[in-house]
């Protein structure tokens, strides 16, 4: 096989993967937080998408340019989903807590159905489109674009995360509630930041994507199924071992799209049962 | 400066906490004993809103406590080092110190100078400080969680078993440390299963059965009872 094929493939899987890591961590920020799986994570991340898709339609903005604009409209459907829904089902059975999120992710489709039918939109007015090459590689700009956002948006939440005293009391709740209280950590709103947080990085993902994907109301299923292989591989709760899944994932897909292309998703969640069944915890969980 | 009055405490139907009043005064070690589930670390727990108060009142300085909650409850100065000591092992040590202090709005002079405090008590948390605090021994993780109380600069530190678990030279290291936090009139709580040490450092004491005060008094004097004696050391 051709050197630059394989190149090509990696780079491609690399920039995809830091994609597959934005739209995971914050399913896995709010499960490390608070132990609750965010099944309505996907409807997010498609309502972004169509938010993407109404301002290029309506004001000609660049999908990527318009996530902040989506990232905070879907921060603020996160905080509203606590607040209304999560806040009251947290001391409820698991599975009410499981079908609280399930019910809003079957909610939010139906309404985009609604809303805005079954078609397939395509984003048209791209600001970034053609090719470029990279080290003698090819890229798609808009493909380039995404990646460099995405790694970008990565890096100012893992930034939060790790080095504010706000992204420490995130971690310290993560691994103890009744801990964090005891150092006067309010909990109730950590959680609430977790799911601020996971809303607005999926949101931002979201937008991302449009300049790539066709939007449907149920494209987030796609990309939410992905984003729970990288979360199980990198580990539940680790914010990092998201990271380094998604690379993975994206680099599997990638390589594998080369030799089998209807195969390749066959392939990554081979990875994702395999990955249950031997290393139950992932890369890096607890 | 803290008064506890009538308080009971229930987990489900059992009655854990059984109408106890305590007193602590400014700048009194006032250690609580009583075998194992007579309801010592329940009251430590009520006091820092961990567990819910079915009865009774709790007031710190002139304010009613046991209706707020717990994080409210740590930045009117209280710190309570938990039994098992609640570190956050995957963080580092300085991590966990900095938790320590989050309640506080500290500049960050005022932090280093709070931290300096801190690790002059304890010198080999400064050499541990990029560790995992999961890393560390039994002991060294008990200074820790110590130290992380202290961070606060409480204006009452509530210590649950600080020698469980411990090797006696241990022990008697964390022993020092109290009567050394002592000396700086800090008000203090103690719950220990190593009643004579506790009462030989305790200026007041309560003994606790069932969730009920059976006995009271000055340490020392608490030390010469025949019930302390024959319950609790074996005389």
């Amino acid at each position: 096989m051709d050197l630059a094929v394989i190149l090509q493939t990696l780079l491609s899987g690399v920039m995809m993967g830091f994609v597959y890591a934005l739209v995971s961590i914050g399913l896995n920020l709010i499960y490390g937080v608070m132990e609750i799986i965010n099944f309505s994570h996907g409807a997010f991340l498609m309502l972004a998408m169509y938010i993407a898709y109404w301002l290029n339609v309506m004001a000609g903005t660049d999908p990527v340019l318009a996530a902040p604009a989506s990232g905070l409209a879907i921060g603020l459907l996160g905080a509203l989903t606590y607040k209304l829904i999560i806040k009251r089902v947290m001391k409820a059975p698991a599975l009410a807590q499981v079908f609280s999120t399930f019910g809003l992710l079957v909610f939010l489709e139906a309404l985009a159905h609604f809303l805005w039918t079954a078609d397939y939109r395509t984003v048209e007015k791209t600001a970034f489109s053609g090719v470029v090459s990279l080290f003698g590689l090819r890229v798609g700009l808009a493909k380039l674009v995404v990646a460099a956002c995405a790694i970008l948006t990565t890096a100012v939440l893992f930034w939060f995360y790790n080095r504010t005293k706000t992204g420490k009391a995130l971690q310290a709740t993560a691994i103890s509630h009744r801990a964090a209280k005891l150092m006067g950590i309010d909990t109730d709103r950590m959680f609430l930041i977790s799911w601020i947080l996971g809303g607005a990085t999926v949101g931002m993902a979201g937008a991302f994507l449009a300049s790539l994907y066709n939007i449907f109301p149920t494209i987030g299923t796609t990309f939410v199924l992905l984003a729970f292989a990288v979360v199980v591989l990198g580990g539940f709760g680790s914010i990092t071992g998201t990271l380094y899944a998604g690379l993975i994932i994206g680099l599997i897909e990638n390589v594998a799209g080369i030799f089998a292309p209807a195969f390749k998703y066959a392939v990554v969640y081979a990875l994702f049962i395999g990955v249950i069944v031997f290393r139950p915890k992932g890369l890096l969980g607890r | 400066m803290l008064s506890i009055i009538d308080l009971r405490v229930n987990y489900g139907k059992v009655r854990a906490i059984q109408g106890a009043s305590l007193r602590v005064e400014a700048g009194q070690l006032v250690s609580i004993v009583g075998s194992n589930g007579a309801g010592k670390s329940t009251i430590l727990q009520a006091i820092s809103g961990l567990v819910p108060v079915s009865g009774g009142e709790i007031w710190f300085d002139g304010e009613r406590l046991d209706r707020l909650p717990a994080h409210e409850i740590v930045r009117r100065g209280i710190a309570h080092v938990p039994e098992g000591r609640a570190l956050f092992g995957r963080l580092t040590v300085l991590e966990n110190l900095e938790l320590g202090a989050y309640a506080r709005q500290y500049t960050r002079r005022e932090f280093d100078r709070v931290l300096e405090e801190v690790c002059t008590m304890f010198p080999i948390l400064k050499k541990r400080a990029r560790q995992k605090a999961g890393t560390l021994s039994g002991g060294e993780q008990q200074m820790l969680a110590i130290a992380r109380g202290l961070m606060l600069r409480p204006r009452l530190l509530m210590l649950d078993e600080p020698s469980l678990g411990l090797m006696p030279s241990r022990v008697s290291q964390i022993f020092e440390t109290l009567s050394q936090i002592k000396r700086r009139d800090l008000t203090i709580v103690l719950v220990e299963q190593n009643v004579q040490e506790s009462l030989e450092l305790a200026d007041y004491a309560y003994v606790l059965q069932t969730g009920r005060v059976v006995l009271e008094g000055p340490g020392d004097v608490l030390l010469q009872q025949d019930m302390i004696r024959q319950a609790y050391l074996g005389m």
